[in-house]
């Protein structure tokens, strides 16, 4: 079993050595192009469909921009590789995009997994790195200046689903979180701010494994619990087989148990093709929601999206396509593709993406180079097949809990 | 809570058994583990699913369909590359292990690779059998669909096992695990012996798939997981015993399901480990393995 | 008129060993031919690439005209060159019926025939009372009058017994001894293996004694038991 794994990986990694050599080649004959690597998920074991949402969005980016004559003169052009999301994918594929193809920032990174073991690599070869999606508390308070997040962040999440849960009125929740890093990071906090703002709540939390495909055992158990909410954080397809197990068993959601999607997969373009009754009434968390009041780059960003993909673009989208724009926006500022100066034009970021003014946060601890108001959602899906947009917007960013507008499934 | 446990891991083993069985048996007339076993079962799931969906077939067609399709692919991978194997005079040549490793490794790769190209790395799940409300069963609530999988999964298990014992190319089969060399030596085609086994291995495989299609929605890369179970129930059940790849399914059902309640789901991947650890300390040849080889 | 089987110059080495070295033969139609030699001589290992499970480095074996060096073993079986080996190979873990019902099957009979045949062949060998026992539970013995019966579940162009009389019963011995005899005396051919010098003479009219992987002696039995040279080898040179 060992060497079946190590095996695909050696096959992944000859594939993407292939690829970026091609690209390379490619590359070499204009001199003047703005390199920036992007670290993503294309096989698995990690999520595949989030990383082929990172990568639409970028493409689309970087082919806007350099419509518009590139970054300061020079087309900007991706370096993608696969990271697999496993941590030693991201470890090799950031050095190998650093020394290899000589990339001036790193951007694409999925999972937080991925993103720690970058960490050191672009703090050794004072690259930039804009985080996407890693949620980890752990990269943000490693105090690296070089990595900068304008996405989702642990106790952002957090706060929202305990403003949430408090604003319920739930009495007994069950949280499930998979055994990765991000899991465990929003598994401490989960139980870290539960005990300090709501400690009349009753509260467990589980940890499950991420490969297994069947969560019927623990679901038995949780229907023994008879909770008021389950919070779930599993992300595709584990998160999938939970939530239909669950409903299966005729444990959640139903009108005494309420589950709350916090992983961000409802809006995953396979949602509906594996989700059928088990999405109807669900809570859910993301970054994004048509109904956001968008600024004018959004607007666009959405309409080219629809436009080239024929899909409605989900909050992977908007955080993948601010990461470029944020980097496209310092390399103006610095009037230069260097490293350093890159570094040093993102600290001061003050540029309004797709879904609002970004900055970041100088704060040392869990917000340190964060945006820290990144907007998000809480909505309900009503029906099987609903589209994001006709779903229940029930709390945008910091504004109230419309609890009167949930209905029971 | 207990029984519900039981009933639940015995649902799950009797999967698990439907694909080891197919495993045992190419190992017991091969001598070779078959790594593209995994793959088995995905192009079934997504058979099944792709017949269903888009090209609207109807159900009672799709699942023998999707049967038929991994029963095709192992009958030409047995033809096209495991030949080779022995084709040589009893297949005593240098490199036989190595070479199958690799064969049936590449074609893993090789099947997760076109599937992906194919139908993308989204995941699509199956469509039910029959509906209907559910059942209670010791507290577990089933579905008319998992009860039909459930009935052709045993019936499917039972019935290979029933021919293995009975049919006349059941006996050649057992002949040729027995004693491949002396098989032949009797006139038993052998090679005849292998296809069979392996397009019904691949079979069996690509019903399992097709029938948890839809608690499992089959992806490219979803064949990595009931083949790894396979792996372990065929050691842990004695390696190319069809009775012991049925026990072992239902046991390694039975303890991943109690161990993920009264110790921790988070590492419910290591009961059956644990369990294949503490088996093969007592009994080195597994719990139905032979304890003698012929070499 | 070519003859039921034709060996020429077979060779096989194991490493620097030949084991079999430019061995020649003929045997025709319903002769019973007794193979001596002494231990390691490669009486064996003929018959081991008579029957396909070793190819010969070089030679070659004809059946009935055909070419059968290089064939799959399963293929020379069923072409009507059927073998029975040194150490008894019968499936353990099958009812004796099972077994010869697998062989019958292998052969190509259906299932009525092979029934039929099986239980004339147990009645043959008495072996009847054991029709439904498990073929573990047979006694050394009985487990070789078992493989032997599978070789005539359909009548072969010729057995190839590799020392059948070893270690059973003198019963059991005697049993095996006749059923030879009798079909030898109707027409079937066999080339037998074996130490046990009393039986070779009673049975075999002609005997090949092997040495050192050639053939040292081949002609009518009393003949080449009195050569000086099969003595020598058989008993040393002191004798
Ligand atoms: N597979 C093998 N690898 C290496 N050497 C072998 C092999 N098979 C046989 N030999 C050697 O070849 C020689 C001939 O062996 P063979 O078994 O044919 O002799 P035999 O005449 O049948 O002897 P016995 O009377 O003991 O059965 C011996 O020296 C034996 O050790
Ligand atoms: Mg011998």
């Amino acid at each position: 079993m060992m060497s079946r794994i190590c095996c695909m990986n050696k096959l992944a990694y000859t594939v993407a050595i292939t690829a970026a050599v091609f690209a390379t080649a490619y590359g070499a004959q204009s001199q003047e192009t703005f390199d920036v690597g992007v670290s993503t998920i294309l096989t698995p074991p990690g999520s595949v469909i989030q990383g082929i949402q990172v990568r639409q969005a970028l493409e689309l980016v970087a082919d806007w921009q350099n419509e518009q004559g590139g970054v300061i003169g020079k087309k900007i052009k991706l370096v993608i590789a696969d990271d697999q999301g496993t941590t030693e994918g991201g470890r090799t594929v950031a050095e190998r995009l650093i020394t290899r193809d000589k990339v001036s920032v790193i951007t694409g990174q999925a999972s937080s997994n991925v993103v720690l073991s970058s960490l050191e690599v672009a703090k050794k070869y004072g690259i930039p790195v804009v985080n996407v999606n890693g949620w980890a508390s752990g990269i943000r308070t490693a105090g690296i200046p070089q990595v900068f997040s304008p996405g989702p962040y642990t106790t952002r999440v957090i706060t929202a689903t305990v403003d949430t849960l408090l604003a319920l009125g739930s009495k007994k929740v069950i949280g499930a979180f998979d055994n990765t890093d991000a899991g465990f990071s929003l598994e401490k906090e989960m139980s870290k701010q539960l005990k300090e703002r709501a400690p009349q709540i009753q509260y467990r939390s589980i940890i499950l494994d991420r490969a297994a495909k069947d969560y019927l055992p623990v679901v038995l158990q949780m229907q023994a619990e008879k909770p008021d909410v389950i919070v779930s954080e599993l992300i595709a397809p584990a998160g999938y087989i939970l939530m239909n197990q669950l409903y299966d068993q005729g444990v959640a959601p139903t009108k005494d148990t309420i589950f709350f999607e916090m992983g961000g997969m409802t809006d995953n373009p396979d949602f509906w093709k594996n989700i059928r009754g088990a999405g109807k009434g669900a809570l859910a968390f993301g970054h994004y929601h048509p109904k956001f009041d968008l600024p004018a780059i959004g607007v666009e960003f959405r309409k080219r999206f629809v436009e080239r993909y024929k899909a409605e673009p989900g909050r992977l989208s908007f955080q993948a396509a601010d990461a470029l724009f944020v980097i496209i926006d310092a390399a103006k500022r610095a009037n230069s593709t260097e490293p350093a100066a890159l570094t040093e034009a993102l600290a001061n970021t003050d540029y309004v993406g797709t879904r609002g003014k970004i900055t970041f946060d100088k704060t040392p601890g869990p917000t340190f180079n964060q945006w820290v108001e990144v907007p998000y959602a809480i909505y309900q899906i009503t029906a099987v097949d609903q589209k994001l947009d006709d779903t229940t917007l029930l709390k945008q960013s910091d504004g109230p809990l419309e609890v009167k507008a949930i209905v029971a499934p | 809570m207990l029984s519900s446990m039981l009933v639940s891991g015995l649902i799950t083993g009797t999967f698990y058994a439907l694909m080891a069985l197919g495993l045992t048996m190419i190992f017991g007339v091969l001598r070779i583990v078959n790594f593209a076993h995994g793959e088995f079962y995905m192009i079934g799931g997504f058979a099944y699913v792709l017949l269903y969906h888009n090209l609207g077939v109807p159900i009672a067609v799709a699942l023998p369909a999707a049967v038929l399709a991994g029963g095709t692919l192992g009958w030409i991978v047995e033809k096209l590359l495991i030949r080779p194997i022995y084709a040589e005079f009893g297949g005593r040549q240098q490199g036989r292990d190595e070479y199958a490793i690799i064969v049936t490794f590449a074609l893993s790769i090789l099947l997760i690779a076109a599937m992906t190209k194919i139908v993308g790395p989204w995941s699509l799940q199956g469509p039910r059998l029959i509906d209907g409300p559910p059942l209670l069963l010791a507290g577990v609530r089933v579905s008319p669909h998992q009860i039909a999988a459930l009935g052709i999964a045993l019936a499917f298990l039972f019935g290979t096992l029933y021919l293995l014992n009975y049919s006349l190319w059941g006996r050649q089969i057992r002949a040729v695990a027995q004693n491949r060399s002396a098989a032949a030596v009797m006139g038993v085609d052998v090679g005849k012996v292998s296809t069979i086994v392996f397009a019904t291995a691949g079979g069996l495989a690509a019903l399992a798939g097709a029938l948890l299609s839809n608690m499992i929605s089959p992806s490219p890369d979803v064949g990595a997981f009931p083949a790894i179970k396979s792996y372990v129930i065929i050691v842990l059940g004695g390696l190319g015993s069809p009775l012991g790849a049925l026990i072992g399914g239902l046991l390694l059902g039975v303890i991943e399901s109690l161990g993920a309640i009264y110790i921790s789901f988070s590492y419910r991947d290591t009961y059956g480990l644990a369990l294949l650890v503490l088996v093969l300390l007592l009994r080195p040849n597994g719990l139905f393995g032979e304890t003698r080889r012929e070499v | 008129m070519s003859a039921l089987i034709a060996v020429e110059n077979l060779t096989k080495r194991f490493g620097s060993l030949v084991a079999v070295d430019g061995v020649s033969f003929t045997i025709g139609d319903g002769e019973l031919v007794g193979f001596l030699g002494p231990n390691g001589s490669g009486k064996t290992t003929v018959l081991n690439m008579m029957s396909g499970l070793l190819r010969p480095d070089a030679g070659r074996i004809a059946l009935d005209g055909t070419d059968v060096g290089g064939m799959a073993a399963d293929s020379i079986a069923r072409a009507g060159m059927i073998r029975m080996f040194q150490l008894t190979r019968v499936y353990t873990e099958m009812t004796v019926i099972e077994n010869l019902l697998t062989a019958g099957f292998a052969l190509g009979l259906g299932k009525r025939e092979a029934t039929e045949r099986a239980d004339e062949v147990l009645d043959d060998l008495k072996l009847l009372a054991y029709r439904e026992a498990f073929a573990s539970d047979l006694s050394g013995g009985q487990q070789k009058l078992l493989e032997f019966a599978c070789c005539f579940m359909k009548a072969p162009k010729i057995a190839l017994l590799d020392e059948p009389f070893a270690a059973i019963h003198p019963t059991m011995r005697q049993v095996l001894a006749d059923y030879v005899r009798r079909t030898n005396a109707a027409g079937q051919a066999y080339i037998l293996v074996s130490h046990d010098m009393p039986i070779v003479i009673d049975l075999c009219p002609r005997v090949v004694c092997l040495a050192a992987g050639s053939v040292l002696a081949d002609g009518p039995t009393d003949q080449v038991l009195r050569e000086p040279a099969v003595i020598e080898a058989y008993l040393g040179p002191n004798h």
